[in-house]
Order: structure tokens, then sequence, then C-alpha cells
């Protein structure tokens, strides 16, 4: 078998979690190769669970042997993964079979491009789009210096401004090439990753969009047709016989009038396949959620939305350039449990700035939403998250400069342990979540507690996740040997009350660190212990044990 | 023929590996389709470091 490329999406944690869907980066990039005449193959460690080097290397070997010029590594754009954990799959390749042939990077958010080159084997970092990739195959047998590329940076190049990088329309890109959605077909539980739109409107200073701005000299919101959306909705319906689809768009409704009249038409148009099975999820703004889109997309099959309402105070999202009011956050929460959708809340818990008062705001939102219907938020990442600002954002370098941010290196003692190679690196690369100085000793004291309890409730999390996913694929792992997980009932019960004790928790230890005189260790050492043990109560009453977690040895790591 | 025989060993350019245990697959008894919708779309995506 040959190839010209090979497409790794690596695994990007450093334990092993579900991954349900495709990445949509990835399918794009298959659209645009195939169209120009490229043989490509994809290898997707996340969904096709490579969590142990054996059978990573057995896939470098084939690589080896299929005389791939290229070999890219598309990174995940979520703001919660570490691209850490991805990029160690580059020196474990060179490391297993050779610098073989032209390594590159594609689909980064997360770091500062030039800090890739940190890695001695990445010879390139696409920051363009699908053209951008093409013109790197184009012009990889060309001498360096008569290279025709945009959008493709070189190690050893001299960089210079660049003018704007073009941005592709999205109609002419033709629909997402599927590269393992066939497996639906033979019974593995799938959801079908869509792309309507790419960009933002909006302008949060922290947004990996930001980005992306420098770099096209604007990323606003830019759409597909609705027709051509739904005409590829309708065809996975018929090829692949799924159902559920994830629109994995940064935001799905575009600015003003226009956003509102796109997204009623891709709803009618949704709805007129007379598909009543579908059921989607989509990412939004909170002042784009008003009745008639949510009536509309409720009908449609709308099932989930992912909302970064980041805080109930009003003095954080001016600081963080949210464009929001805390009332609106409120509004659209209220909306969408009215309407029994469910809720996927970001939130940005503390940044550098964040006041006790600022916490206590917080607090009061949060019980305010749990007073209304809390088992409709139940992802357990949500409050967790400090701000820790991607570098080559306005919020990234306004901490960088006041010097706000320390390295991994620097890290709280309890930091989960990484040893100091990986952790160097992770300093290297500008991100690998360094962490962000809190000013206040309260807040600073009340962030750690937080961490621990979030880390805490995404460990079991992530056990109970991974139990219903190999036992969907018949996978025997020690975990999933343990059937007192795999009951609907219990795992619904324990998710659905999961928000409304750890926001119990929260506003407990705020409450507490608040009291105090002075923000001592000792007190956190208290407040983490009680939490364990409440949680670890929790859990019996659900399962009648304690849900495993990364202590208890039934997490499998990623070797 | 060879074609459809290498199809089927997923060995065409552009398609992938066979994944692990996709021929070991069972049945679930003990889960409903609206808790695997609800890990599918609510709980999928964003893992934590």
């Amino acid at each position: 078998m040959t190839y010209d490329v090979a497409i790794i999406r690596p695994v990007d944690h450093a334990y092993k979690y579900a991954q349900w869907h495709e990445d949509i980066a990835i399918c794009y990039l298959c659209t645009a190769l195939k169209r120009k005449g490229f043989e490509y193959r994809v290898y997707d460690f996340a969904l096709e669970q490579k969590f142990c080097l054996e059978k990573r290397e057995h896939d470098y070997r084939e690589i080896t042997s299929s005389g791939a010029k290229c070999v890219v590594w598309v990174l995940d754009k979520h703001p919660t993964n570490n691209p850490y954990y991805g990029l160690q799959s580059v020196s474990e390749m060179a490391s297993a079979v050779g610098h073989i042939c032209h390594f590159s990077v594609y689909g980064n958010t997360q770091i500062d491009p030039f800090g890739f080159f940190e890695l001695d084997e990445i010879d390139s970092v696409v920051v363009g789009e699908e053209s951008a990739f093409i013109s790197l195959l184009e012009n990889l047998d060309v001498e360096p210096s008569e290279r025709l590329t945009e959008g493709v940076l070189f190690r050893g190049q001299t960089f210079s401004k660049q003018a704007p990088l073009k941005r592709t329309s999205l109609n002419e890109l033709g629909h997402a090439e599927r590269y393992f959605l066939h497996e639906a077909k033979a019974g593995r539980p799938l959801v079908a990753a869509i792309q309507a739109s790419r960009g933002c409107y909006a302008k949060c200073s922290f947004c990996f969009i930001r980005a992306k701005e420098a770099m096209h000299g604007g990323y606003g919101w830019q759409s597909r047709r609705p027709d051509d959306v739904v005409q590829e909705i309708a065809e996975i319906i018929e090829k692949y016989g799924v159902f559920d689809f994830a629109f994995v768009d940064p935001q799905l409704i575009g600015p003003g009038k226009t956003g509102k009249e796109w997204v009623h038409s891709l709803a009618c148009q949704i709805l007129s396949l007379n598909e009543p099975k579908i059921r989607f999820s989509i990412y939004a703004r909170a002042n784009d959620i008003d009745e008639e889109n949510i009536r509309l997309l409720k009908a449609a099959g709308l099932y989930a939305v992912f909302i970064g309402v980041e805080s109930f105070s009003q003095s954080m999202l001016n600081r963080l350039k949210k464009g929001m009011t805390v009332e609106r956050n409120l509004r659209a929460i209220r909306l969408l449990m009215d309407n029994n959708i469910m809720l996927r809340m970001g939130f940005i818990s503390f940044d550098a700035h964040t006041t006790m008062l600022e916490v206590l705001e917080n607090c009061s939102g949060l019980k305010k939403v749990m007073g209304w219907k809390p088992h409709l938020i139940t992802q357990p990442v949500f409050f967790n998250t400090v701000l820790v600002p991607l570098a080559d954002t306005p919020k990234g370098q306004e901490y960088s400069s006041a010097g706000l941010i320390k390295k991994n290196a620097e890290q709280e003692p309890n930091w989960r342990e990484v040893d100091a190679k990986n952790m160097a690196l992770m300093d290297r690369l500008n991100r690998g979540q360094g962490a962000t100085i809190i000013r206040e000793p309260k807040v600073r004291l009340l962030n750690e507690f937080t961490r621990i309890l979030s880390s805490e409730l995404v460990q079991r999390s992530t056990s109970i996740e991974n139990a219903v996913s190999d036992h969907l694929l018949g996978i025997d792992f020690p975990g999933n040997a343990d059937h007192e997980l795999l009951e609907s009932k219990k795992i619904r019960e324990w998710f659905a009350g999961l928000s409304e004790f750890a926001i119990s928790q929260l506003v407990l230890s705020a409450e507490q660190i608040e009291s105090v005189h002075s923000a001592e260790d000792s007190l956190l050492d208290q407040l983490v212990s009680d939490m364990r043990d409440e949680l670890e109560r929790y859990d019996r009453r659900v399962f009648r044990k304690k849900v495993p977690t990364w202590s208890d040895a039934q997490l499998e790591l990623v070797d | 023929m060879a074609e459809k025989q290498k199809q089927k060993n997923g060995e065409q350019a552009g398609s992938v590996a066979m994944p692990l245990g996709s021929n070991r697959r069972v049945t679930s008894t003990e889960l409903d389709d609206d808790l695997i919708v609800f890990f599918k779309l609510m709980i999928a995506g964003h893992k934590p470091v």
C-alpha cells in the first residue's frame, strides 16, 4: 500500500478516553487532498483507541513502508485539551522509525506556532487552512528559497510579516470527506461532526479566534448555504445510518438579522427532511439564544447547547471582553432549561485579577441556576477553569507582559505529577497549561480547591464514560468488568446531581475561605479532605461504591 | 476481487484500519439508547487535562 500523505489524529491526553466523532479538520483535509488527487490514509489514534505504544508503533511502521512524503499531525481545537500530549506522538514516531519524511502540524489553536520548532522533529507548521496544506505538499520537492506557499511556516525560515491569508469560501470547500463513519454501519456508536460555519463575530480577548484573526486579517463568522449543510446531513443519514450530529462550529449562529435568518433557514430545512430521529448539539453565544431560535432548533432536533457563559460577575465579563451581560447569560440558561435542552456551560471561574467579591457574585449566579433545572447541566468540567490565556491572544499578551504566567515547573506542589523532562518541554512550548498567577491569596486558595474538586469529578466522569464506551465496543478492560457502573438509571442519577454537588462544595469552600483572616494551606487541606469524603459518599449513594479514579489504578494511562 | 479484499482489510488509501474491538462488539442490555445519546452529545468532546 502506497500513498502520499499520512494524517495522524494523536491521543491528546495522558489517559484513556472515549472519542465519539471524527475530527472535522481531518475530514476537510481529506476533501482537499482527494480533489487534488493526492492519496492519503488517516490514522485516528483516538477513535481507534490506540492508547498503547505497541499499536501506534505498528502504524508508524506501516507509514514508513507506504512511501508517504509527508506525515501531518492534526491537533484538536478544544482549549481544554493539551497539545503537549498530542505532540508526543511526533517524537515517538521519530524514535520508533526515524524522521522518515516531512513532519508537519495542522489545526493548532493552542500554541504560539513558532513554539512547535522547539520539537526537533517538526519541519513545518501549517497556520492557514486546507489550501495552505495543499501548497505545502506541492512545494515539498522545491528548493526552500523557491517555495511558493502561503500559510506555512518552515523550520529555519526567516519569518517576516506576511500579507493576510485568504479564507476559503465554505461553499466551495465541498462536503467533509468521512474517514471513519462507515464504522457506524457496523454498530459503532458515533456522532457525525458537522461544520456549517467558521469564525465568530465576537471579540472575546482570550479566544483562539483572535490568533486566527491576526493571521487572516479578520476571522468573522462565515457560513455555508443551509441547503448544502442539510444535504450533507441527509447524505450521512442515508449512507451511514447516523442520526446524531455535533455542529462543531465555534459559533453556529451568526451576527444580527443575517445570522438569525440563516439559523432559521437551517432549522426549517432540517425539519423538512422529516427525520424525527435527528438530534444535534451546537455551540452558541448567550445573546443568540432567543425564544424563536430555540423553538425552531428544538423542533429540528436540538439536544444540547454549549455556551461560553464564562462568569456571573459583570466585572469579570467586562475584563474578558465577552460582550455579554450577566442578565443575558441567565436569560439564555433559563430559556434552554424551560425547553428541557441540555446545557454545556463553559466557565472561567478565575482569572489573574478575580476578587473574592467576584467569586461570591459567581456563586450567587450559580446558585440561582441550580434553583431551576440543575440536572440539565451535567458536564463536570464547567467550572474548573482558571484562565490560562493562549499566547497569541490579546489576553495572553497582556498576561505575558504583566508577568502573570508562571511556568509548569513553578506550579503548586500538589499539581498532578509530570516528570521534569516533560515539564521542561511543556514550558518551552509556551503552553501545556502553565499557571496563571492569581493575585488575591484567598482566591488562589479557592482556585486550587476548585481545581482538585474538578479533577476528582472529571476522573470519575471519564471512568464512567470509558466503561460505557468500552461496553458498547465489547472491549474488556479492568474498569469495564465492574458492571455496577453500567446501569442507565444509576449513571443518570449520578450525572443529574453532579452540578448541585459541585456548586454546593464550591459555595461552601468560598464562604469558609472568605470568613478566615488569612488564606492558609492547612485550610485548603481540610477543605479538600472533607470534599473527598463527601464525594465518596455521593458515589456510594448511587453506585454503592466509589467511582474509580487515577489513584485506584483502574483507569488506563497512555503509555 | 483483490480490491474488495483490500477494502475489507481497511487497506485502501483514504480509509482507516478497523478499530480495536470492532469485531467483538456486544449488545448492551443495561444501557438504553437515550443514555448513549447523552454521552455522545453531552459528555463527549471536552476532555480536560
